[in-house]
Parts: structure tokens; sequence; C-alpha cells
């Protein structure tokens, strides 16, 4: 049996060292009787320590808010005509919040869905009204994401909802929950259209807003019942 | 022509003959090479080409063993119903990071090789039997849940370090199952439970897997049934059944002692596992006048001390171990969840291991009561209940809690020390297992704790570490041995 003289300690013939003091283990003719059984069949793997690397994934929020700093500092010295840091902290923002935390969190199709109906929406209002200021010096200039780009967006994720708990008989209940914050955000636009610019003619922010609310209607009338018990597990104090 | 004429040239025909000869068979000797090298090297190629090397040959033998598994493990039925968290493990959640997380591993070692075909087979069979402990992590908008999942429990091949991180919201199971060799094993995230309910859940595997197998196990000692039905006071909170809202725990304000050391990459941990005589231990801890829990730990807070003044780090803060204690001991509770509270046992400085023994002693006995426990699970149980708490939206509680770990979390212990004691199992399995391994995962700022498991006359104690110095372990099992107490040591073995 191997044994340690400096631990004074038997060990598995497995090893060459010491498990405690890395002294080499010699051959010793008595025995630990009570282990000699198990030392016979106790077998281990190799293994290695791991090597894959979580700094990214640990500390990627912290590198791009450096990274937008550090373009911010540069944007106000060198060029400060211009506002493209602002651009690239938009767009910092929106890969950290849409698509990094998606793949390190191991998101699922329909929580990254109802997450992009957060951060596409907002991210696509943020450029306009950056490249408004940036031409402008106001937000007059604004025309494109509140009438059409958000939501065009939010009728998308709302119909790829539907589609998605249609198809996905064992996992629908998951998209008809994810429904609901979708449906709350596509209210968003018109609400906005009516205090903003009540003058305005919005007809997609309309559509947006008739039809989220007639399809939630619809999806909780066909998936009631198993919805019911969903919301009382996502909502339980 | 005269007869000499004749003689010579019959001679020279035959000398020429000869030389013929020589080159035919010297031909026929190169074109014989020729051909056996051809061959050989034919055969090496073919060698290269089709048949696969022994390291191919076995790589090629594990891939079908998986998929035959995997085909098996898609048989595995689960339940509808969902379950909250309890109360210790709503902490766990919110404190799990990329490179820590709370799991702790519990293995037998078996008398005979382990078969995984069985093994899965019997996995199939338990786990609707245990449908908290198999459920996938979910988040609700106020607090995380737990849920079947679609995702089967599939047993795997040991090839890493132990306690490697679980994604914890990954929709899978909160626990693992493994074997290599004659081990098989199960690390449970403590988010679905305690050591005392991994325990019930082992044995109830390893009952299943015996009687796949054809042996009889008819003694059912902390060994559940896979035919019986769930039943609700295993699944049920008991930290909620058990508080009366009375007691509150008092504060713990001493900030321990924290070992350093160089960390091992990425949160990796070594595991020194010590193989020893419970009746010896027992016996020698009687000695003192002491329990064999009450003697370890006494042992591990001298070697603590002793390795702090090695390094010649400061004495300001004391030695605190971390010694978690089972409630079910104090009321009746059948429950598979969590169910442990935490005593701070607190080494007093420059003792022999005698008096440190009496100070543990007398910790104890303050400690593990019913009044304190009562204090303890209130304190907690009313920290959940605080209204303003529970309607903060999840990602918010997260965050507040994240903070409050950083704070306050694991300050109070220098090292956790946790004591299974001895392993009730049906008598059929004494003469299939060898012994019960116990070992605690990585935690952010414990950076070495203890476990131990009894079982027969086998007692085995697994250091846990993430940092490469091992002197606390070394010094711990030298006063051990220094006893005239038989160790036998084992460890991973680690290619660098």
């Amino acid at each position: 049996m191997k044994y340690c003289h400096d631990c004074k300690a038997y060990a598995w013939e497995g090893l060459d060292n010491c498990p405690l003091c890395g002294s080499h283990l010699e051959e010793v003719e008595e025995k630990f009787e009570l282990y000699d059984k198990q030392n016979a069949v106790v077998s281990r793997p190799k293994v290695t320590y791991r090597r894959e690397s979580a700094f990214l994934k640990k500390k990627s929020f912290v590198l791009i808010l450096s990274i937008i700093a550090v373009c911010i500092l540069i944007n106000v010295i060198i060029t400060p005509w211009s506002l493209w840091s602002a651009y690239v902290a938009c767009g910092g923002l929106a890969a950290s919040f849409g698509v990094l935390s998606a793949i390190y969190n191991k998101r699922r199709l329909y929580s990254i869905l109802s997450v992009s109906a957060l951060v596409a929406p907002l991210s696509v209002a943020a450029v306009d009204a950056i490249q408004s200021l940036d031409r402008l010096g106001n937000f007059s200039g604004m025309s494109f994401s509140l009438p059409y780009a958000v939501p065009g967006i939010l009728i998308g994720i709302t119909i790829a909802l539907d589609v998605l708990a249609m198809i996905k008989k064992r996992k629908y209940r998951y998209y008809t929950v994810a429904l609901l914050p979708t449906t709350l955000l596509s209210l968003v636009p018109q609400i906005l259209q009516w205090t903003i610019k009540p003058s305005t003619p919005g007809f997609l922010t309309f559509a947006c807003f008739a039809f989220a609310i007639a399809n939630l209607l619809i999806m909780t009338i066909i998936y009631w019942t198993k919805m019911k018990g969903e919301w009382r597990r996502k909502m339980h104090l | 022509m005269s007869k000499t004429k004749i003689d010579k040239s019959i001679k020279k025909s035959a000398k020429i003959a000869k030389k013929e000869l020589k080159r035919e068979l010297k031909q026929a000797n190169r074109a014989f090479d020729l051909r056996e090298n051809a061959t050989e090297k034919q055969r090496k190629d073919n060698a290269k080409g089709e048949k696969p090397s022994k390291k191919n040959r076995q790589r090629t033998e594990d891939q079908l063993l998986r998929e035959r598994i995997e085909e098996i493990a898609k048989r595995q039925q689960v339940g509808e119903k969902w379950y909250d968290l309890d109360n210790a493990a709503l902490i766990f959640p919110a404190s799990d990071s990329v490179d820590m997380s709370n799991m702790f591993r519990q293995g037998v070692l078996l008398t005979e090789p382990v078969d995984p075909i069985v093994l899965q087979e019997a996995v199939n069979l338990i786990v609707p039997r245990f449908p908290s402990l198999t459920s996938a992590l979910k988040r609700g908008l106020f607090w995380h849940y737990l849920e079947p999942t679609q995702t089967p429990l599939v047993v795997e091949k040991e090839n890493t370090l132990p306690c490697r991180t679980m994604a914890i919201d990954a929709g899978s199971p909160l626990i693992r199952v493994g074997y290599y060799g004659n081990r098989i094993y199960v690390e449970y995230s403590h988010a679905v439970t305690d050591g005392n309910g991994g325990i019930t859940f082992l044995n109830s595997l390893l009952g299943c897997y015996f009687k796949l197998l054809g042996h009889e196990i008819k003694d059912k000692t902390n060994c559940l049934n896979h035919l019986d039905k769930p039943k609700p006071e295993e699944v049920s909170d008991d930290y909620r059944r058990y508080s009366d809202d009375k007691k509150r725990k008092r504060a713990m304000d001493k900030t321990a002692y924290r070992l350093a050391g160089k960390r091992l990459p990425n949160g990796s941990m070594i595991t020194v596992t010590a193989v020893m005589s419970a009746s010896k231990v027992n016996a020698k801890a009687k000695e003192y006048l002491l329990t064999v829990g009450q003697l370890l730990t006494a042992c591990l807070i001298k070697a603590v001390q002793e390795d702090r003044d090695f390094y010649v780090r400061s004495k300001k803060k004391p030695v605190i171990i971390g010694v978690p204690v089972n409630i079910r001991k104090h009321c009746d509770s059948k429950t598979l969840r969590n169910f442990v509270a935490l005593m701070h046992v607190e080494g007093e400085e420059d003792r022999d291991i005698k008096a440190l023994g009496e100070s543990v002693k007398r910790q104890f006995a303050e400690q593990d009561n019913e009044e304190f426990l009562k204090a303890y699970v209130n304190f907690n149980v009313n920290a959940s209940r605080n209204a303003l708490f529970k309607i903060l939206p999840l990602p918010v509680k997260n965050l507040a809690l994240k903070f409050i770990m950083k704070l306050f979390g694991n300050r109070a212990t220098t090292c956790t020390f946790s004591n299974l004691g001895k392993i009730s199992a049906p008598e059929e399995f004494k003469d299939k297992v060898l012994r019960y391994d116990f070992n605690l995962g990585p935690q952010p700022t414990v950076l070495t704790s203890v476990g131990a498991a009894a079982y027969g006359d086998c007692l085995t104690l697994t250091f846990a570490r993430t940092i490469e110095e091992s002197g606390v372990e070394k010094r711990f099992f030298r006063y051990l041995t220094e006893m005239g107490l038989d160790v036998a040591l084992e460890t991973e073995r680690v290619e660098e």
C-alpha cells in the first residue's frame, strides 16, 4: 500500500504524490485494513482545470460601458461638433442587453423575443433621436421611429410569438405569457402619439395598438385554461 | 572427347547451374522480402484507415453508450406540479455567479462496477418520485419557482472536477447523476435540497438500481419506493411550518478570519478525501468527552489557526467554523427540501485541542437546541415575509440580495464543516456499498469546506478547496494521525 512518511497517511494506489504535502509516496508492507478493499476498486478519471475563460461573461457589460466612456471622451475632446459617440453608446447598450445577455444567460426564444420587444424599439428610437439632434439640434427631426419603425417591430414580434405559440405545442404557454409584456409595449407608440403629436395621424401606431389588444384577447380565449396556471406560477407572491 | 574433358565440362556446367540457382534464390528472397514489406505496409495502412486505435475505439464506445443512455433518458416522465422555493433556497439563485454555485456532491463506492444503462433506467424510475428535486428553476415576476422540466436527467460519465458550475436557470434539472468505475454520485444545487434530502434521493436511486440488477431490497430505511406517489410532507417548506413569529435570531456581529491563497483557475475545485475508521475516531472523541463532530471541528479550528500563524497573518479576526444543523432532529419533519440552520463555532486563541474541544462543546450546546433553531428560522422567515420585499420585482430583488450577500454573506465564517453523521440506509446495502462520500462545492468567500459522512465503520472526510495551498487539510490530518488514527487519502488526478 502507498504511504506518505511525512504525513503518516496511506494513499490510494493511483497517486504518485501525497495530496497533502506533495511528497513522493512509497510502497509499504503494512496495510490499512479498512481501506484495503476500497483501494482495489477506487478509480478516478484524469481531469484538467477549467480553462474556459469567463472574463467576457463576467465583465462584458463593464467593458462596453468603458468603451462607451472612452468614445464619449474622445468625441468631446477631438470632435465636439459631432455626436458619433452617441451612436456607439446606443449600439453598445443594445448589443449588451439584446445580444450578449441572451447568449450568456442562455435565454430561450420566447425570452429573447420579449426582451427584443423592449430593446429593439428603444434602440431605433434612440438612433432617430440622435440623428435628429445631430442634424437639427433638437428632436423635431424624429420622423421614422415612432410612426413606422417601432410599431413595425412590435407587430412583427407579436406575430412571431403567435406563430410560435401555435407551432410549439409543448412550450406555447411560455410564448403566450411573453405576449403580455409585448402587448403592453405595443400600446406605448399610440399613447405617445396621442400625447406628443395628437394632430398627426399615426396609421401604423394605431394598427399596432388595435392589433395587440385584439390579439391578446383572442389568444387568451384560445389558451385560457393553460395560461391561467402559467400566470399563477409567474405571479405568485 | 577424352574422359577428363567431359568431367571438366560437367563441373563447369554444374558451377554455372549452381550460380544460376544462387541468383534465382537471391531474386526469390528479394521478391519475398518486398512482398512481405508491402503486406506489412498495407496492414499498417489498413490499421490507419479502417481499424481505430485503442483510444479512438474507447471514444467510439463511450459515444455509443452515451447515445444509448440518452435514448433511454428520453422515456423519462415528469409531473405537472410546480413548487415555490423554500425559505433557505430563496437566496441561492441570486447568489449564484459564473464560477461559483451552491452545489454539493454525495456519492457511494460500490463493490461492483456501475452499469450505466441500468443506472439510467433507475434514474428514469426515480425522477417522478422526487418532483421537487428534479425540477428546473424558472423566473416569475416576484420570485423564482421550480417547475418540472422536459429536459431529461441524463446519467453522465465523470470527466471533470467535482461540483462544476450549473447554469441555474437553463431549464434543466438542478441535479446531476454520474458514475465512474465503481462510484455513483449525485450533485445537487442547494436551491432544491440539503444534505439529508440528498441522501434520501441517493439511497432511493441505489435501491432502484439494485432492484433492476435483480437484488432484493426489502428494508426501507431512508429509501423511498419509486412506486409510491410523492407526499405533500416531502415537498413542504418546513421553515414556514416551524416558525412561530416569537423569537428572533441574535445578530451575528463578528467578522471571521478569511483564508487566503492562490485561486485555482475559473473556480475549479480540488477535493481530498480521507477514509478513516469511524469506531476509532469515535473512541478518540470519547477520550476527550466529545462527539465526533465536536472533535473534528476543534481539529479544524486548530488547523486553520496554525495555518494563519504559518503565513503570519493577523489574529484580529477570529476563526469561525460554520456548522450546518439538521433541524429535522428537533421536530417531526419529513421534508426533502432544505431544512437546516447554521451554527457559528468560534475558536479561542492559543489553546490546545483539549481546551478547544471544551469550548466547541459549549458552543454546540448553546446553539444546537430548539430555542436557538426556532430563533434562527423565525429571523429568516420574517425577512422573507416582509411585504415591501415581497412586492419587489425579481430582478430588483436579485440585485438587492446580491448586494447584501457581497456585504454580509459568508463574512461570518472561515470554513464550513458539514457533517451528515451516520448514514442510515437499507440493510441490504451493506454488502454492496463500501462507503458514502460527501463534499461541498465552491463558495465565493469560504475557500475551504469539509464534508463528513459515516457508513458502517467507514468515516469519510472530504476537504474541498478553491485554492492551491493545502495547508489547512495537511495540518488537520496530521493532528488526527498524531492521535494514532489511520488515514487513507484520495484525490483527483489532475493533468496540468
